[in-house]
């Protein structure tokens, strides 16, 4: 197909819009939402979309600014399979479609309206579209050579088979790769196959094969419970057999237990008068085990008598040494708490002998040191008096004022300023004075001479005329203010002085620095001679005194205290009293602590005794207690030899007992064992074989009982038929089994047939697709300069797996490829099929961006490859894009979408 | 008898089997024998179902005045699970069950029955007949087991039940009825009469049984008489076991005169040998299927039959379609190098699937 040209009426932004197209490249080109994409758009609703769709993708090509429902239009010419076309399509408001043939130039209606969508998709080879619009897949060819949008993708398998669409003929004996016939077969293979397999190969659930083999396990089943069933009842037969066998053998044995007893009744026996004998042997021996067991009684009452006798007087004797030992123990503890008291004693006179000491020594102390301090007081008394009236006679010469440092620095300064503002004065070459007068007047003073002036303002420089005697007129400027200020400020700085002289009393200055100075000396004689009474003591002299007079008062008290004669003897008024007092202190300490350890002592004896003696009564109430009981033990042992007599007694009384019993049980054991000889006889016979009798009969009829269970259960299962429904059963089998092994051959055989058929489409459809293959292979080489050298199409020419120099196999997969390059290599699958479809008619490449990842050297080399094959093929392309110089390689027509030209 | 191997037939012929006692019972109505000898497996099996007890009960039924004598087998042999214990055989006035070796008169004749106690014995089971040589009267033993000698011994069950084969001089008695074996046999005494006889089963059970399907009416006129024994067949079911070889395309034409010849025939088996192309695959299928409407039963064996293909692959079927006719070759070249016969079927099949696949669609 050729397209010659387009136009557009009410067209989303293109109101009217005609474009015409180079036979060979036309790039139309304009920036974002200029209507580009849209030129595309209207040429595939006008080839594939029916004018009267309600699709919503067709009522969304009226403009934006129509208000309600407008008529949009596109009309194409084209030229296919050599015959020239023009369609023209009205869609929304007013729909319909013309489709004409051109000859010359004149357009001949061939048809209209649904009859012409119809003519047109089977010029185009297209497929009819529903009533929601058409779609890429049903574009036919197309699809892979016009790319709007919404179909930048190629094609994958899910998007059916491309044979038919890309005239995939087989290469050697012409004709299409997939035929209707081989499609109607392959679908009743598959038919066939699905009713055993599914997709993958999986066995299905519900197949005839899956059924058969239920069918055949749950017979199978059934086989396994009939022949269990058989056996069963075979078994039990065996084992009725087996009891039947037996059941004679005991019924023989029955009747003869039966005979036995019959003979044993015949044998009775009288036992009546050996029992008698027996009876009265057993009484003897009763008897004589009586007497045997006083004996022993009387012989252990006798010997537990004595025993507890014995127990009793160690008892006794026990405590009574007890007793005597403690008692000594008493005895010890009583010495030994008098020497304890003893020595207490001792200790507290020699305590009381300390204190007396120490008491002595300290009185002694006291006084001399009362003494001293009495002295010292006196002492420190008078100095301070001495420094007190020194004191109060400087007091008086003290100023009532002094002069501060500050004032003196402040008048000193008042007289710098005073000298330095007459100097400041006198540069002025004449000696002025001014002097402010009454009301602003000045009296000036030129030279110590008064001049008349006139009223002058105190505002600043004034110039005034003055005469000066020897000077004449002389023109007196001055800083009033200034010089106002200064004698102002001299004649306070003057007054300050002499207020602050005579406030204290002098004339000058230097006189109050010399009453300064010598007020300073006095203060600092009186602060010495304070100082010096403070170091002296610090308290007042009346606390002195008060001080004094208690340490008279303790003096007096000391003196009064008499001394004993062993303190006078002792205490020795020579040497150091305090070291005196000392020693005596440290004696008593000492011979109070050795007191406190003899009383500590004295306490715990004390305390020993007192445990020692309440041990002691308790020991003597348990002697008394034992002898109490001894009396008892002794009393009863009395009473039991009183009634028993002695234990050599009872011994000999036991021993005669104990003969006698052996005799008697003698006498006796020959009776029973004559006895018992007697009725082990017969009557025990008739007993042992009553109870034989009875333990076989249990045995039969328990036997006979399992007999006719197993009879009732052999014949019921008998009747059940078991055996006939198992020979059902396996014919059953039988017969699944020939069907299941028929059945899993046709399976295998329609499975190996599936395979075949798919095995032989896929290597005629490889041969058919290959010279595609190769075309893209070698446009890839050329693009991506031999980087991608080999490519894998699949039967719906989509490309699976592409090779990479350096990697031997061809290893990548599509999704791996960048963006650029799965543009490069559809371009590469569209160009190719676009060069093969031209052998049957020239093509025409609608390519929307097709470069948006693609690099400019790639591109470029794109371009050569589609500029070659619209030499050597009659391609015709167009190209819709934003960048149109990536696209001047082309040669053709560009078409400014904005200006159309 | 099981009816087994038969497939689908065997239902089929165990009915008939029962079905054709009557014609055992009808025979001898109309032949006025004296009594019916049944010696033994009448029932397979002791636990038959109760329905097919009915069927032979009311068989019986049918010819009341025919006194009926029967020796259980060792398949339907005497025990408390013996199918005689049945209450529904008691109501039977006619028929007496023969459950011990005491003697039972007949009319005409004295009976020497010889149970079978035991699936196995080592006993001769004739051991109990007494020396009758100087009793009057017709004297005729019953048994069911083996002749010892008489026949190869393929399992156990065979030998398990022996029977002394000079009963006949070691006893003088007049007759042995036998049962036990399913084809019909007579022996002789040492002086060639025959005095030994097995009927067979009245109906054939399955392929292979010869001379089955038969019952023997034996007049016997007087003591020590010869007796006359005269074949009667009462087999409803006719059956044929053939092979047949396949050479070329004419057997089929062979194979259809064949099936023609045995067009009466009910039970058929037919072993297959030989080659057949594969086209001629289809056409042999189509004839098996249409005979296995016309018999009871065809049960055919083809395993040994090798499907060829033609050694010219270069002129295969021609579909129309390229890729099928490639298939179609892919598969043939598959068969000629594939030796297993299995596989060898499966492409085969797949092989005719095309075939027809190809052929509907093309119309």
């Amino acid at each position: 197909m050729k397209l010659h040209r387009v136009e557009l009426e009410n067209w989303r932004k293109h109101t009217k819009r005609r474009i015409d197209f180079d036979d060979n490249a036309t790039i139309i080109y304009g920036p974002n939402e200029t209507g580009k994409s849209t030129i595309l758009e209207a040429l595939s609703k006008a080839f594939f979309d029916r004018s009267s769709s309600h699709a919503e993708s067709i009522k969304g090509v009226k403009p934006r600014t129509a208000s309600g429902n407008v008529t949009s239009s596109v009309t194409v010419e084209f030229t296919l399979n050599e015959t020239r076309y023009r369609v023209e399509k009205n869609f929304n408001l007013r729909r319909g479609t013309s489709l004409y043939k051109v000859v010359g130039n004149k357009p001949v209606l061939q048809a209209q309206d649904d009859s012409a969508d119809e003519q047109l998709i089977k010029l185009l080879e297209a497929d009819l579209p529903s009533s929601r619009g058409s779609k890429p897949s049903q574009w036919g060819a197309f699809r892979w050579l016009w790319t709007p949008q919404e179909n930048r993708e190629l094609p994958t398998d899910k998007d059916g088979d491309p044979t038919a669409a890309l005239h995939l003929e087989r290469g050697e004996t012409g004709g299409v790769l997939v035929t209707p016939k081989f499609q109607d077969v392959q679908n009743l293979v598959q038919t066939s196959c699905a009713r055993y397999f599914t997709k993958t190969g999986r066995a299905v659930s519900g197949s005839p094969i899956s059924n058969t083999e239920e069918e055949i396990q749950e017979h199978e089943n059934r086989r396994t419970e009939l022949a269990d069933i058989i056996d069963k009842v075979e078994a039990e037969k065996h084992q009725l057999r087996e009891l039947e066998q037996q059941l004679p053998g005991l019924e023989q044995k029955i009747a003869a237990t039966r005979d036995e007893l019959e003979k044993a009744q015949t044998e009775v026996v009288d036992l009546s008068a050996i029992e008698s004998k027996l009876e009265a042997s057993e009484a003897d021996v009763r008897e004589a085990k009586r007497n045997v067991q006083d004996s022993e009684k009387a012989i252990k009452e006798l010997k537990n008598s004595a025993k507890e006798v014995e127990s009793l007087q160690k008892k006794e004797k026990k405590a009574r040494d007890n007793l005597s030992r403690l008692e000594a123990v008493c005895e010890h503890l009583e010495k030994r708490q008098q020497e304890a008291k003893a020595e207490v004693e001792e200790k507290a006179m020699k305590i009381r002998e300390c204190e007396e000491l120490t008491k002595d020594a300290r009185i002694l102390w006291t006084m001399a040191d009362t003494e001293k301090k009495i002295k010292d007081s006196n002492e420190r008394i008078r100095k301070i008096d001495d420094i007190t009236t020194k004191i109060e006679k400087l007091s008086k010469e003290e100023a009532p004022v002094v002069p501060t440092e500050d004032e003196i620095e402040k008048l000193s300064n008042s007289l710098a300023r005073i000298e330095a503002l007459k100097e400041s004065l006198a540069m002025r070459g004449l000696t002025v004075t001014v002097t402010p007068g009454k009301k602003g007047s000045l009296q000036v003073e030129v030279d110590g001479k008064n001049l008349e002036d006139g009223r002058l303002k105190d505002t600043g420089a004034e110039s005034v005329s003055v005469t000066a005697p020897e000077l004449g007129k002389v023109d007196v400027t001055a800083d009033i203010k200034q010089a106002h200020d200064a004698k102002v400020d001299i004649k306070g700085l003057q007054a300050s002085i002499q207020s602050t002289l005579k406030k204290y009393s002098v004339k000058s200055i230097d006189q109050l620095k010399d009453l300064s100075r010598k007020q300073n000396d006095i203060s600092k004689k009186i602060d010495l001679l304070q100082a010096e009474r403070k170091g002296i003591d610090e308290r007042t002299v009346n606390e002195m005194a008060r001080e004094l007079k208690k340490l008279e008062k303790i003096l007096e008290e000391c003196k009064k205290t008499e001394r004993t004669p062993n303190a006078i003897k002792l205490n020795s008024l020579d040497g150091d009293l305090a070291e005196l007092m000392n020693i005596r202190e440290q004696e008593q300490e000492a011979a109070k602590t050795v007191l406190d350890r003899a009383r500590t002592q004295r306490d715990e004896v004390d305390k020993e005794h007192l445990e020692k003696k309440q041990e002691l009564a308790g020991i003597r109430a348990e002697q008394k207690s034992c002898s109490e009981e001894l009396e008892k033990a002794r009393a009863r042992e009395r009473e039991v030899i009183t009634q028993h007599g002695s234990v050599e007694s009872q011994e000999k009384n036991l021993s005669t007992a104990n003969a006698d019993l052996t005799k008697k049980n003698e006498a006796y054991k020959k009776i029973k064992q004559r006895h018992d000889e007697l009725e082990k006889g017969p009557l025990n016979r008739i007993k042992r074989l009553k109870k034989q009798i009875e333990n076989q009969d249990q045995v039969i009829r328990q036997q006979q009982t399992s007999i006719d269970q197993l009879k009732g259960g052999i014949a019921k299962e008998s009747l059940g038929g078991a055996y006939s429904e198992l020979t059902e059963t396996e014919s059953q089998i039988e017969i699944l089994t020939e069907r299941l092994e028929k059945e899993r051959m046709r399976a295998e055989s329609f499975k190996l047939l599936k395979e075949a058929l798919e095995n032989q489409y896929h290597s005629a459809l490889s041969g058919v697709v290959g010279p595609i293959k190769d075309e893209v292979k070698a446009s890839l080489s050329y693009i991506t300069r031999f980087m991608h050298e080999d490519v894998e199409l699949n039967e719906y020419l989509f490309p699976t797996r592409f090779g990479e120099r350096g990697i031997d196999d061809i290893s990548l997969e599509f999704n791996d490829a960048s963006s650029g390059l799965k543009e490069v290599l559809a371009l590469c699958v569209r160009l190719a099929i676009a060069k093969h479809l031209s052998k049957r008619d020239s093509q025409c490449l609608v390519l929307d961006d097709p470069f948006v990842h693609v690099s400019t050297d790639r591109s470029d080399r794109v371009i050569e490859k589609i500029n070659e094959a619209i030499s050597e093929h009659g391609l015709q392309v167009i190209v819709f894009t934003h960048r149109p110089m990536e696209f001047s390689g082309f040669t053709g027509r560009m078409v400014d979408i904005q200006s159309d030209k | 008898m099981k009816g087994g191997g038969l497939g689908e037939a065997g239902p089929i012929v165990r009915e008939i089997r029962i079905e054709s006692i009557l014609n055992v019972l009808k025979s001898a109505q109309e032949k006025n024998a004296d009594f019916v000898l049944l010696c033994g497996d009448i029932f397979e099996h002791n636990m038959v179902s109760q329905e097919t007890v009915k069927k032979v009960v009311a068989i019986f039924n049918q010819y009341p005045r025919i006194p009926i004598y029967l020796l259980p087998g060792n398949h339907d042999i005497l025990g408390s699970d013996c199918v005689y214990n049945r209450a529904i055989f008691q109501r039977l006035k006619h028929l007496t069950i023969i459950t011990t070796d005491d003697v039972v008169e007949v009319v005409g004749a004295t009976l020497h029955p010889c149970p079978v106690l035991s699936k196995v014995t080592a006993q001769d089971l004739t051991a109990r007949i007494p020396n009758v040589r100087e009793t009057d009267g017709i004297h005729i033993g019953v048994a069911h087991g083996s002749l010892v000698g008489k026949f190869p011994s393929s399992n156990w069950e065979d030998t398990a039940l022996p029977v002394d084969p000079s009963c006949i001089e070691r006893t003088g008695i007049d007759y042995l009825a036998l049962g036990h074996w399913h084809s019909h046999r007579a022996f002789d005494d040492d002086r060639g009469v025959p005095r030994i006889a097995y009927s067979g089963t009245h109906e054939q059970t399955k392929f292979g049984e010869d001379d089955a399907g038969k019952c023997l009416l034996v007049e016997i006129e007087k003591k020590g008489d010869p007796p006359k024994i005269d074949t009667i067949t009462t087999g409803k079911l006719t059956w044929t076991s053939d092979e047949f070889e396949m050479k070329d395309s004419s057997s089929l034409d062979e194979l259809k005169r064949h099936f023609e010849a045995i067009r009466d025939i009910d039970m058929v088996r037919l072993e297959l040998h030989g080659e057949l192309p594969l086209e001629l695959k289809e056409e042999l299928e189509n004839m098996l299927e249409f005979q296995a409407t016309i018999h009871k039963n065809l049960r055919v064996k083809s395993e040994s039959l090798n499907i060829t293909v033609p050694p010219e692959l270069e002129t295969p079927f021609d579909f129309g379609d390229p890729i099928l006719n490639q298939t179609e070759t892919y598969l043939k070249e598959s068969l000629s190098k594939e030796t297993d016969p299995g596989q060898r079927r499966i492409i085969v099949e797949a092989l005719a699937h095309l075939q027809r696949y190809g052929r509907e669609v093309g119309s």
